[in-house]
């Protein structure tokens, strides 16, 4: 569960105010127009950026003052979220050791990994040399071996097609509901979001509207949401 | 606007079509001509006269010895320290634009006024034995030795490498150390495992290209060099040519260092090394260390690169009006100005024609404009006085009536031409194959192409390696060492000429004045640049 308490970041000439609540761990879609702050709602529960203000509280404890490695998180970007010139092994195994070392233990949890994930391709293939939606699944697969209870997913599959990025939402979903952790997406892509949860965050001009989690009925009827879908 | 563009390409397309793609063309064939000439008339030259070489065996090996000697210490400690500087000065996270550009430029900063920089700082009323002489009355440090001459080396390859892994730096994507600040990997740790590969890819090429300008080594050991043993295969060039009148000499010993150069060359030949990319100066927030110990390692960098920048204040305390409004002063600053913009020009011709055929050929997938990046690229390998004795020769030989001014200028232009083909290849082909289909749709001439499509689009870049050239032309202490009579001097040469005969106030003065417009000429197509990027508002 996630509760941020008046957080507040300003930029010169732009501030956010975030202020919501979640009482269980499922997914969440975090949706808003370019520059609406979605990011900066992301950096903040990550520890990227530090809050002028305000509290970030998961599943009970405050991590407002904590570095990123120091909360129970894992995050996935739109892009780079793999090092290109790196194995998949290595970038896998980085997430829980820093000097990618290649013991037997690591190997079998890597294996395991990519398993659950449907990759099946020799640990030592660069990761330059899979496709997109391939590489994404390397970062899913980090994100699992990681284990951590809070997944921020900031346009992860904007790039890629209609097809891959509706089985990446699958494992998303699967892995959200197996190891009861909390997601949150944030994507333009809001008819594919629907098809994976019915939670929203609708942010507008810094701000969650209503400060609360929204279902997609709720939201079609909020004057800022018509305007953000035309 | 547009259509008046359009109406000009038709007016122009309609004007001799095929005058206009061989005028193009020109510069560069006569280019292949002349370089071809000139190897020939060599060639013949060096089989058809005795001896075939005659140059003392020991001293050849002393100089092959020494070449490798300071190219091996100073590529070593340019790549350590540049690496160890592009660090902190990435971490400590100031000033990255002003850095880069100040790296950039440092490069093309004047050999002449390094060193004589680095003399004035260690000489005997310099800085450094002034402080040192307060403790140790005994101290001295003597410059010209084979340690002044690694420093002064160093200093420009240092700013090559620097620039280079600042570069890297800069462009590392903020999520991989988003990703890395998650996993709670330390910088220095993700530096050795997971950031090393993506630093040091492509620096094979600047590894090569540092070692290659230290064995090419001539204009500083022609300066520091205090004795006879410290002698780079250039130095011997230049001593066989200049004191022994033996210009067989001197082609023998150039060839020697083209076939080394060309040996190291090869192991790069297949890396390209993009010189013009783009870097985005984000703050690094991420790995920021705003500590004290950055702090002031970057001010001791800051400082050791702004050393040859006090011998300005040495130069100008001497100021002499007599020296500035000599006859010979004007003459020499008149030879630099000519020379210099005469190479520009020829260069831009040469490099632009160079560059419309490489894209023609590649946009017709031929194989071929493989020929033209070779012909071009080769002449930065080419000894200019080699190249020198060479077309000294031929002058002779045919009788072509070239006289000092435009060897010279020859001279300078095919040493610049390589920097500006090199520097314009990636801005020239862009979207090239789009522009290509249709320039061939629109039935755009080649000419029309070159002047409406490409030199708005290099215009930037063009402004920016122009002025760069002319710098470096301006600067030049090669070849006008042995091209020079009483009236035709420039102004290195003359300052050169002012410290080997004692005048040395008069010399640090005649430099900080050429160094001042210098660094004026460096900032005015900056401006420009800068004043073009503004977005123009229209009224309506």
């Amino acid at each position: 569960m996630i509760k941020l308490k008046k957080l507040n970041f300003n930029f010169p000439s732009f501030s956010t105010e975030f202020d919501v609540e979640t009482s269980k761990n499922e997914i969440f879609g975090v949706i808003g127009k370019s520059g609406s702050g979605k990011s900066t709602l992301f950096n903040l529960i990550s520890g990227f950026l530090k809050p002028h203000s305000g509290k970030i509280f998961f599943d009970n404890t405050d991590i407002t003052n904590l570095e990123p490695n120091e909360r129970n998180l894992s995050i996935l970007f739109q892009d780079h979220n793999n090092f290109d010139h790196l194995t998949i092994f290595q970038n896998i195994i980085l997430g829980i050791d820093p000097d990618m070392k290649k013991t037997d233990d690591h190997v079998k949890q890597v294996k395991k990994v990519l398993k659950k994930i449907f990759l099946n391709f020799d640990i030592d293939t660069k990761v330059s040399n899979l496709s997109g939606g391939e590489q994404q699944r390397v970062s899913i697969a980090r994100c699992l071996l990681r284990n951590k209870k809070l997944l921020l997913l900031d346009e992860p599959f904007n790039s890629l097609d209609p097809g891959l990025r509706k089985n990446l939402y699958r494992d998303i979903l699967t892995m959200t509901k197996k190891e009861k952790i909390c997601t949150l997406i944030s994507s333009h892509l809001i008819e594919e979001l629907k098809n994976i949860t019915n939670n929203f965050f609708f942010i507008h001009k810094g701000k969650i509207i209503e400060n609360r989690v929204m279902t997609y009925q709720e939201l079609s009827v909020n004057k800022y949401f018509k305007d953000y879908l035309q | 606007m547009n259509g008046l563009l359009f109406g000009k390409i038709q007016l122009l397309n309609n004007f001799s079509y095929n005058k206009g793609a061989y005028i193009i063309k020109l510069p560069y064939f006569f280019y292949i001509f002349f370089i071809s000439l000139v190897f020939i008339t060599t060639l013949i030259y060096l089989f058809y006269s005795e001896p075939f070489w005659d140059f003392e065996l020991l001293s050849f090996t002393n100089v092959i010895k020494f070449t490798f000697l300071q190219a091996f210490i100073a590529t070593a400690i340019s790549t350590t320290l540049g690496f160890l500087f592009s660090l902190i000065l990435y971490i400590s996270g100031k000033n990255q634009k002003i850095i880069s550009s100040f790296l950039n430029f440092c490069f093309i900063l004047p050999v002449i006024f390094i060193s004589f920089g680095f003399i004035f700082f260690f000489s005997s009323k310099g800085p450094v034995s002034v402080f040192f002489q307060y403790f140790f009355d005994e101290y001295s440090f003597r410059i010209f030795s084979l340690s002044g001459i690694i420093i002064v080396t160093s200093y420009f390859n240092i700013a090559l490498n620097a620039n280079f892994f600042f570069r890297k730096l800069a462009n590392i994507p903020e999520n991989y150390l988003k990703i890395l600040k998650l996993n709670g990997i330390p910088f220095s740790k993700s530096i050795i495992y997971q950031l090393r590969s993506y630093i040091f890819s492509g620096y094979f090429s600047v590894l090569i290209l540092t070692l290659v300008f230290c064995i090419g080594n001539f204009t500083i050991v022609y300066l520091l060099a205090g004795s006879p043993n410290l002698t780079t295969i250039e130095l011997a060039i230049y001593q066989s040519i200049n004191f022994d009148a033996n210009l067989k000499n001197g082609i023998i010993l150039g060839i020697i260092q083209l076939v080394i150069i060309l040996f190291f060359s090869s192991f790069a030949l297949s890396k390209t090394i993009n010189f013009n990319s783009t870097t985005s100066f984000k703050k690094t927030v991420i790995y920021r260390k705003s500590n004290i110990i950055f702090d002031i390692l970057f001010w001791i960098i800051v400082s050791i690169f702004c050393v040859p920048f006090l011998v300005l204040f040495k130069g100008l305390y001497n100021f002499n009006l007599n020296s500035l409004f000599s006859y010979i002063f004007f003459e020499c600053f008149l030879n630099s100005i000519f020379v210099s913009i005469s190479s520009l020009t020829i260069s831009l011709f040469l490099s632009l024609s160079s560059l419309s055929i490489y894209r023609e050929l590649m946009e017709r997938n031929f194989l071929s404009h493989k020929i033209i990046f070779i012909s071009i690229s080769i002449l930065l390998f080419v000894p200019s006085l080699s190249l020198s004795a060479m077309i000294f020769y031929l002058n002779f030989t045919l009788g072509f009536l070239l006289n000092n001014f435009l060897i010279v200028t020859l001279i300078n232009s095919f040493f610049i031409t390589p920097i500006i083909f090199i520097f314009l290849i990636n801005k020239f082909m862009e979207n090239s194959k789009s522009e290509y289909r249709n320039s061939y749709l629109f039935n755009i001439h080649p000419f029309i192409r070159l002047i409406y499509i490409d030199m708005p689009k290099i215009r930037n870049e063009l402004l920016l390696i122009s002025s760069a050239v002319f710098i470096l032309s301006l600067g030049d202490l090669t070849s006008v060492t042995i091209f020079n009579d009483s009236s035709f001097k420039t102004i290195p040469l003359y300052i050169s000429q002012l410290y080997s005969s004692y005048r040395y106030d008069d010399a640090f003065f005649i430099l900080s004045i050429f160094i001042i417009f210098i660094l004026i000429l460096m900032f005015i197509p900056l401006r420009y640049i800068f004043s073009n990027d503004k977005i123009k508002k229209i009224k309506f």
